[in-house]
């Protein structure tokens, strides 16, 4: 009977791990992308050999990956929606949560690629995330491009946020 | 996409199996996952009420009420009229593949398709388009959603002389450059219907008249089309745009190419074309600037005019430039009030070959209004158009009020 159960139990989880499967997607980077990451890390931070080691286990971060880099900072990496498909960014912080850098990685359509670029998204350097109403006032609204522009900053304030809150659990 | 990869949250799981007496637990939580993933296993009709993730719906539509004004005692009545209503609808296959749509009604009843091509991405940043496309040629033939233009009315320049919406069957890629800010396009498009039981371009309207749209369209020689816009500087888009290629004539069906004289007279139906088009916008604050310059040469224009009794330029220009302010700029985070000035100038005779040029197809449009913005993607417009041409002295006014959504 025992035995029995232990069948039934490997049968039960393999089959529910397949489910799962099918709607637990979470976004892992290129190579090509971890090199241009890493690049730019190193030059926000001016120094060689970075360590990131990820943040896990904690059910409060949700989709987005975070990693600690060495003792300066940290890492997120997400997907956000853009009209019709989803692009691709990441974001360094200080260690105690300040923005120092986002970039999109890979635009996935013409409409709204201009929140890609490097200019507009230096207004979210050190942004004042302690109201949201301020922040979203401050944010820079892009002509044709509001879907993303409100996509992501609204992703860039959500990954703070998280960030933020784990910050204080430590 | 390859770098996707899907992982599973086993500690949820991995308790539920500590204990026997636990399997009633477990047996519920993989019936619910079931029950949950059941969503695969549907029609279409249920994915659209399901809300799939791959399917997106959108349209829009504009309908105006215009008003000329009184020549002299000559009374002129309105027209009040369901302009364009655009339905969208689109569908994310996968990761790399998906489908986009546009099926419009203009005037309430001509049906047309605006949009029909499949997506597929090739790599991160670019795409192969493969159906009935958009022509890449100045801002309103691609973005020509009545919400993120002011004016009731297209401008004029992008309808005599980029004929919008200029649509065509072809094959083309779409990519971007992320670290030089730069979307591109370019595509092997069908080209103009120059020739069918006669001359279809004409001197007053150019080569509107000659597209294809899809429609039972015909081909001898493809056309090139290409584009690249540039947003490198916040609140600055530039964009250059190029079309080249040959008009496409019905006398090439069956023609017998031994025969010289058939040939020859095919010939005279085909008009060679080079489109360029150079165009910005540029938003700071409550200020919005933009503009447009194109330019069309036409080669063979003087066979062409000759064997079909037309009066075709040889060179067509137009061009605008507008000024716009959001009054509501401080007042408001959600509404627009913008007051905009537009001036704009399309010349369909701007050279011509042989044939005399008509000045009254060298036409100026002055446009002063006001849109009320009262969402993303839904306006009240307002507008009074001073319309006048180098061959007569008399001007011509018209209000327009109009409607606009996008979403």
């Amino acid at each position: 009977m025992y035995s029995k159960n232990n069948i039934f139990k490997a049968a039960a989880l393999t089959v529910a791990a397949l489910l799962l499967f099918s709607f637990t997607a979470i976004y892992v980077l290129s190579t090509k992308d971890w090199k241009k990451i890493e690049k730019n890390a190193k030059a926000v931070f001016n120094i060689e050999g970075l360590i990131f080691s990820e943040i896990r286990n904690t059910s409060n971060l949700g989709a987005t990956r975070f990693f600690k880099i060495n003792d300066l900072g940290y890492l997120a990496f997400d997907q956000a929606p853009s009209k019709f498909h989803k692009f691709e960014y990441y974001i360094i912080f200080d260690a105690k949560g300040e923005i120092l850098k986002v970039e999109v990685l890979n635009y996935n359509e013409n409409y709204g690629a201009e929140i890609c670029n490097k200019r507009w998204l230096k207004q979210f350097y050190q942004i004042n995330t302690s109201s949201f109403f301020e922040y979203n006032t401050t944010v820079d609204g892009i002509s044709g491009a509001t879907i993303s522009v409100q996509s992501i900053s609204s992703h860039i304030w959500n990954v703070t946020e998280k960030l933020k809150g784990y910050l204080k659990q430590k | 996409m390859a770098n996707i990869k899907k992982l599973v949250s086993l500690p949820l799981l991995i308790i539920s199996l500590n204990k026997d007496k636990e399997m009633k637990r477990t047996v519920v939580f993989i019936t619910l996952i079931v029950l949950f993933n059941g969503v695969n296993a549907q029609n279409s009709a249920e994915k659209i009420i399901a809300g799939n993730p791959g399917l997106h719906i959108g349209g829009y539509a504009q309908v105006d009420f215009n008003l000329p004004s009184r020549v002299g005692a000559i009374h002129k009545n309105g027209t009040l009229d369901v302009h364009r209503l655009v339905t969208f609808f689109g569908y994310n296959f996968n990761e790399k593949a998906s489908f986009v749509s546009e099926v419009e009604f203009e005037h309430v009843t001509e049906v047309y398709v605006e949009q029909a091509f499949l997506d597929y991405k090739i790599k991160n940043n670019l795409s192969v388009n493969a159906g009935l496309m958009l022509i890449p040629m100045g801002i309103q033939n691609l973005y020509h959603e009545p919400a993120t233009f002011n004016g009731v009315e297209r401008t004029n320049v992008d309808k005599y002389i980029v004929p919008t919406t200029w649509r065509e069957i072809g094959i083309g890629i779409s990519g971007r450059s992320i670290d030089y800010s730069a979307n591109y396009q370019a595509m092997v498009v069908n080209g103009f219907n120059g020739y069918n039981e006669g001359g279809v371009f004409s001197g007053d309207k150019g080569l509107r008249s000659g597209r294809q749209k899809g429609a039972k369209s015909y081909i001898t020689s493809p056309d090139f089309a290409g584009r690249v816009s540039y947003y490198g500087h916040p609140g600055l888009n530039l964009g250059l745009s190029a079309y080249v290629g040959d008009t496409e004539t019905k006398l090439y069906d069956g023609l017998d190419l031994a025969d010289e004289t058939a040939v020859a007279s095919a010939d005279s139906s085909i008009v060679g074309m080079q489109m360029i088009g150079v165009d910005a916008r540029y938003i700071k604050g409550a200020l919005q600037l933009r503009g447009q310059y194109i330019v069309a040469n036409l080669s063979n224009t003087d066979q062409y005019n000759a064997f079909t009794s037309k009066d075709l330029g040889s060179k067509l220009i137009g061009y605008y430039a507008e000024v716009g302010y959001n009054l509501l700029e401080i007042k408001s985070d959600t509404e627009e009030l913008i007051a905009f000035a537009r001036y704009e100038n399309y010349n369909t005779h701007s050279a011509v070959e042989v044939i005399t040029i008509n000045d009254t197809y060298n036409r100026t449009d002055i446009t002063i209004g006001l849109g009320f913005k009262v969402a993303q993607g839904a306006m009240f417009k307002a507008d009074y158009q001073i319309k006048s041409n180098a061959g007569f002295d008399e001007k011509s006014g018209q209000f327009n009020f109009g409607t606009a959504i996008w979403f």
